[in-house]
């Protein structure tokens, strides 16, 4: 698989606070990589690193297979675009200009493309009203624009649906999986709203305390996250010979428990499973969505 | 470098603050020379021009006070906005984005009083003095030296400041702060010099006289008070040092601003 992006054991050090301790990442071409993670996990730190706002205090990243120390670097950079925290643009002036200023800064020698990124980003009809004025929708949207300046291939976006309505978290979603879609464009995103997250991203990282829990695609995650009965039962060898006969698919959990991935007919199942002496002590379901997923994974490694 | 200092450009030449800054010199150029006008009846012609040249740099004595003003709505706006962020993001060396600021805080200042010089020939010539003005003008080439010199150290200065300060409200007020400290210890230098070289003082205090000599030197604010005297010294050591001032602030500047981290 080919790579956007690898970090290699980074850590970064506030003082004594370390904010990242050898954490270690891949983001593969073309994907939607959601980067899950709590309030001071160190998904912020994370992207200013690999956004070139600060130097990891040690360790190594490579972006298109650009060493993070060496100056092939800069030129790699171009190639990305991204939005930190907030919407980084000028408030003073409007969404054209701002992208005009954009184009200025990567030395691009037209300005053609701005009516189309505007176009894009639903922005078309802002006129010559100022950034100042615009909704913290409007102002998340340009902040994109202005990213995807110079067409970049990889999008960085630092919790981009921070305090947007409901309204504005379809339309960024809407967008984000357009550039992904049509544009072939991999995106980095962290996020807090892991229902959000769930709807976009193609592969999971989840980070904690600085450090890489795991990495997941979202099929794993899905498999990982499959609805499904648990029954607790008295003998787990007779409970597998009988979901056996009953042809449902099944994994045994524990020397008590299994989870079965369908819908049995409780009534047949107490009845099969009377029959061969064993018997059924609680039946409940699971449906693990990414959050409990998240919330699993961090419990475990506290 | 030259996509940054194009894209500052563009945003320097539609700057509120660099508009109102150039105004307020215009402003003053034309009070300066109305009281020229005042004054040229007071003192006669022959004693009038040396004033009026005093008019003409008399911008270097606050140059560092507009500047440590403009620098933070400029430069520290791209902090208050964020879009120091999109520079670096896209590859923009830190060097880059810092000479940047300087080259446009310095042109910055430069228009500042290029505003002030213009007010001066406009009032001058058609209201006060008339073509006395371009009497006033011709001053010795190295006052002018000593004034971009020092235009330049503030510049340095002001940049500095709001680089690593990375907060509008704070460099702003570090910034005055400093031009205040300087001035303050530039008219004490030069106090002390003018009070020394007193005949009374006359073969007194050799040592102290040297120490206040280096300091009138270095301390770009006591030069400042001597190239709008018409009576100065006028030495090319002035420059030399407000140039070196500058290279220092510079590179420790540039040094401190590569290992900054951003937020």
């Amino acid at each position: 698989m080919e790579y956007v992006l690898t970090a290699n054991s980074i850590y970064k050090n506030y003082g004594k606070f370390r904010a990242l301790s050898g954490l270690t990442m891949k983001v593969p071409k073309g994907s939607i990589y959601g980067l899950v993670g709590k309030n001071g996990a160190g998904k912020t730190t994370l992207i200013r690193i690999i956004c070139g706002l600060q130097s990891p205090s040690l360790g190594e990243y490579s972006l298109y297979g650009a060493d993070s120390r060496s100056k092939k670097i800069v030129r790699a950079r171009r190639r990305m675009g991204a939005v930190v925290e907030t919407p980084s643009v000028y408030l003073d002036m409007s969404a054209e200009d701002n992208l005009k200023q954009q184009y200025r800064i990567l030395g691009m020698p037209s300005f053609e493309g701005i009516d189309e990124l505007l176009g894009l980003v639903g922005l078309e009809s802002a006129g010559k009203k100022k950034a100042k004025n615009f909704s913290l929708g409007m102002k998340q949207r340009l902040g994109i624009a202005v990213a995807l300046c110079g067409s970049p291939d990889f999008l960085v976006l630092d919790e981009p649906v921070n305090g947007l309505d409901p309204q504005g978290i379809v339309e960024i979603r809407e967008l984000i999986l357009r550039l992904n879609r049509e544009r072939n464009i991999t995106v980095l995103i962290s996020s807090h709203i892991l229902d959000e997250l769930s709807r976009l991203a193609t592969h999971y990282g989840f980070i904690d305390g600085g450090r890489m829990i795991k990495e997941i695609s979202a099929e794993e995650l899905d498999a990982a996250c499959r609805k499904c009965c648990r029954i607790e039962v008295s003998d787990i060898r007779a409970a597998a010979r009988v979901l056996d006969s009953l042809n449902l698919e099944y994994s045994v959990v524990s020397d008590a428990e299994a989870d079965i991935y369908a819908r049995p007919n409780i009534t047949s199942l107490t009845a099969a499973l009377s029959a061969e002496g064993c018997e059924l002590l609680s039946v409940t379901e699971k449906d693990e969505s990414l959050e409990s997923y998240f919330i699993g994974l961090v419990g475990r490694q506290q | 470098m030259t996509r940054l200092l194009r894209s500052d450009l563009c945003r320097l030449l539609r700057s509120r603050a660099f508009a109102a800054t150039n105004a307020l010199f215009f402003a003053l150029g034309c009070v300066f020379y109305c009281l020229a006008g005042v004054n040229l009846s007071r003192l006669g012609a022959e004693d009038f021009v040396p004033q009026a040249s005093e008019y003409m740099f008399l911008p270097v004595m606050y140059i560092g006070l507009a500047l440590a003003v403009f620098c933070p709505f400029f430069a520290g706006s791209d902090y208050a906005f964020g879009t120091i962020r999109n520079k670096l993001a896209v590859g923009c060396g830190r060097a880059e984005i810092y000479l940047s600021y300087l080259i446009l805080t310095f042109t910055a200042g430069m228009s500042f009083w290029c505003a002030q010089l213009l007010a001066a020939v406009i009032v001058g010539y058609f209201g006060t003095v008339g073509p006395l003005v371009f009497s006033a003008l011709t001053r010795p080439l190295i006052k002018l030296a000593e004034a971009i010199a020092l235009t330049l150290f503030w510049s340095t200065l002001s940049v500095f400041i709001t680089v690593l300060a990375a907060d509008k409200a704070a460099s702003l007020v570090a910034g005055i702060s400093a031009f205040a400290v300087i001035t303050a210890a530039g008219v004490h230098v030069y106090a002390e010099l003018s009070r020394l070289s007193r005949p009374e003082y006359a073969g007194l205090y050799p040592a102290v006289k040297r120490v206040y000599g280096i300091l009138g030197t270095v301390i770009p604010s006591a030069a400042e008070l001597e190239v709008i005297s018409p009576k100065s010294n006028l030495l090319p050591v002035h420059v030399i040092a407000a140039i070196c001032l500058a290279a220092a602030i510079t590179l420790l500047g540039l040094l401190l601003f590569s290992r900054k981290n951003i937020r």
